[in-house]
């Protein structure tokens, strides 16, 4: 229970600021800042338990973790949330084509749409535009002399869903 | 806690990884794989966990653990940048943006995205024009929207 107490409540913590933190400017490159405060109160509230975990415990009577493997537990726990939130937060950063087909498609009423009218979203100025300018923000690609070529993080990623692909047996994807 | 006994919701994940690819190699659907992985990877976390305290710090580590997976699966299926990143590593010389817009753009994005949306039912077309069908994705679309205003402050990236 120590466990999840801490793990869980470090996470909600760790959110509450950064949605704080987001209210009052935006960083430019968001997932590297929100890694940066989730990951800094895993190691605070890490420390906190090591130098008073007891103190904790007798005067507000929450249970705390004790032995190595409480620890290793309150940070899988904590671990899994944040990426599970990193993974989550992606999809809002960016907008999903499917998700957008879907609200268009509603947002039509009962005559539903044509089409023809999901041009005015769908175009490669939208589309694929801002992808290739992440692919420079994230250092994943750089350009030299008009062509954009691969850095060896771009690449690594490249080899990582090429043979993940090639293992469940699928094609290219996207 | 041991060391070997907090490691159990990675346990799941293994269970999980190696289920869902045998399943996927075996020819089955995606989706059908990943539901397949999970249940296989909870079994042994519930188990061993037993009717403990610890059950639901196990499952919700277990359900993290599966829901990374499960966007790490969909990113390579559906994941525009993944998709931009292995046309550029199949050109090692690089390409212009012109270039990569012939080989993957706007028209390819939107043909895949309809033809998976009519395939599971979550559009509907009838005498040329699209329809809400089943309404998973409409409503996954409407939780993301929200989350978006709370916690970017806008809808869309456009704004």
């Amino acid at each position: 229970m120590a466990t999840l107490f801490w793990g869980a409540g470090a996470f909600l913590a760790s959110f509450f600021v950064h949605l704080a933190v987001w209210r009052v400017k935006l960083p430019q490159r968001q997932t590297r800042a929100l890694l940066l405060i989730m990951f800094s109160f895993l190691g605070a509230v890490m420390i906190l338990l090591q130098l008073c975990g007891g103190a904790i415990a007798m005067r507000c009577g929450v249970p705390i973790p004790v032995t190595p493997g409480d620890y290793l537990h309150l940070a899988l726990i904590n671990i899994s949330l944040i990426l599970s939130y990193m993974i989550t937060y992606s999809a809002l950063e960016a907008d999903s084509p499917s998700l957008v087909i879907a609200m268009t498609v509603a947002d039509a009423g009962p005559g539903g749409i044509a089409e023809a009218d999901f041009n005015a979203f769908v175009n490669d100025d939208k589309l694929v535009k801002p992808r290739i300018n992440d692919l420079l923000l994230d250092k994943m690609a750089y350009t030299a002399g008009g062509r954009y070529r691969l850095t060896s993080k771009g690449l690594m990623f490249a080899r990582l869903f090429i043979f993940y692909r090639a293992l469940l047996g699928r094609g290219k994807g996207g | 806690m041991s060391i070997i006994s907090a490691l159990l919701p990675v346990l799941g994940l293994l269970v999980n990884v190696s289920v869902q690819i045998v399943v996927s190699r075996a020819g089955g659907s995606l989706l059908r794989s990943v539901f397949a992985g999970f249940a296989a990877g909870l079994a042994p976390v519930v188990y061993f966990s037993g009717l403990t305290a610890r059950l639901p710090a196990d499952i919700l580590c277990y359900g993290a653990l599966g829901y990374c997976y499960f966007h790490f699966i969909n990113l390579g299926e559906t994941a525009r940048r993944i998709r931009l990143v292995r046309e550029l590593y199949t050109s090692p010389e690089g390409l212009s943006e012109t270039e990569i817009l012939r080989r993957y753009n706007s028209r390819d994005i939107l043909t895949a995205r309809m033809a998976r949306l009519l395939g599971n039912g979550q559009l509907i077309l009838r005498d040329g024009r699209y329809f809400t069908g089943k309404p998973a994705v409409l409503l996954m679309a409407k939780t993301i929207t929200s989350l978006k205003l709370l916690i970017i402050g806008k809808k869309s990236e456009f704004e």
